[in-house]
């Protein structure tokens, strides 16, 4: 094998193990208002998250975020909570809007700081940000892409064939995500 | 009904376990020069349990049993035979440690098994990652502790 593939494969085990359920949870909340119809918003709102955890993944090199770890495992719940309550709005369940792809990127730039110490295991030396980090973030893509695929299958049955409305799914998933991410979030609570 | 929660809640940590080790080799004249990349706090915690709760990883750089502990752990088999290696060191940089070991080795190996089954005994979803060079053909394995041996082709 090359370097590359196994990179990529780590990026792809990291996501689909439990290690990283945060994830599939703030994905899970951010595709909850949108019908199986606009499968490509949904792809193009986690690929913007994909791109803002990269970017403070890739800062690890420059040390130029070095915020307290605490405050980040209380700050990425708090994504999750914000997300789901803006599922509950009309503006967020707007699936015209390109609102939700500013959101994902720049949550997903908070994302990242929580892999603040994956920075120095992944690069070093020859091993260089196209051998290394690049195929871990396409994993983590992969991944994700993955989850969405799934879920769209779930919301694609609840919709068409058992013919519910997805404001019902979103209300449901929407309300789960809020719950359960307002939890982690007094259990990190930094103040 | 709370315990229920308690699982599910645990399950969601924002600070993920990242179980990650990555070594490179390189073969140069007759020597195979390794790096491993370990989690300081992972190594520790590995030599807690062979050395005892109070061993701090501080003391492993004057430790002789350090280079019998990951000499046991991390190597290369040629045509089955394992090679004889030598630890040759180890620094300490904050959240990560590096290892250095050497691999004599007189010819330019065409296939090589590798071996890496560092922490695979503390954590279910290790992966190490062993990327080898010789001269210009670079090759990678893959071990968890599912599958801890893997051989690499250069030819």
């Amino acid at each position: 094998m090359h370097p590359f593939t196994n990179y990529l494969r780590l990026g792809y085990e990291h996501i689909i193990s439990l290690a990283a359920l945060d994830h599939i949870l703030f994905l899970i909340a951010l595709m909850a208002v949108y019908q199986t119809k606009n499968w490509l918003k949904v792809v193009i709102a986690v690929s913007f998250f994909t791109i803002g955890h990269s970017i403070t993944l890739s800062l690890g090199a420059l040390n130029v975020v070095n915020i307290d770890q605490g405050f980040i495992e209380f700050l990425i719940p708090l994504t999750i909570v914000f997300t789901a309550l803006l599922n509950l709005s009309k503006f967020g369940q707007n699936q015209k809007s390109n609102f939700k792809y500013w959101i994902a990127l720049s949550f997903g730039l908070i994302h990242g700081l929580g892999f603040s110490n994956y920075y120095d295991m992944l690069v070093m030396g020859e091993s260089n940000y196209w051998q290394a980090l690049l195929p871990f973030n396409l994993g983590i893509e992969l991944a994700q892409l993955l989850v969405v695929f799934v879920m769209l299958i779930f919301m694609g049955i609840y919709g068409f064939i058992l013919n519910k409305k997805i404001r019902d799914w979103n209300l449901f998933v929407s309300g789960s995500a809020f719950g359960l991410a307002l939890i982690m979030c007094i259990e990190n609570w930094p103040f | 009904m709370g315990i229920f929660w308690i699982i599910l809640v645990s399950l969601f940590k924002p600070a993920h376990d990242f179980h990650v080790s990555i070594s490179q080799a390189e073969w140069e004249e007759g020597l195979l020069k390794c790096t491993i990349r370990v989690f300081s706090d992972d190594l520790e915690m590995s030599l807690q349990k062979d050395f005892g709760v109070d061993y701090r990883l501080e003391s492993a750089l004057n430790d002789e049993r350090l280079a019998k502990y990951i000499l046991k752990h991390y190597g290369f088999r040629q045509d089955g035979q394992i090679l004889r290696g030598e630890f040759v060191g180890m620094e300490i940089e904050n959240d990560l440690s590096f290892l250095y070991l050497q691999f004599p080795l007189e010819k330019e190996p065409a296939t090589l098994e590798v071996y890496n089954l560092l922490f695979f005994d503390s954590f279910e979803d290790q992966s190490n990652i062993v990327n080898v060079q010789c001269g210009s053909v670079l090759r990678s394995a893959f071990l968890s502790p599912q599958k801890n041996t893997q051989i690499l082709e250069f030819k």
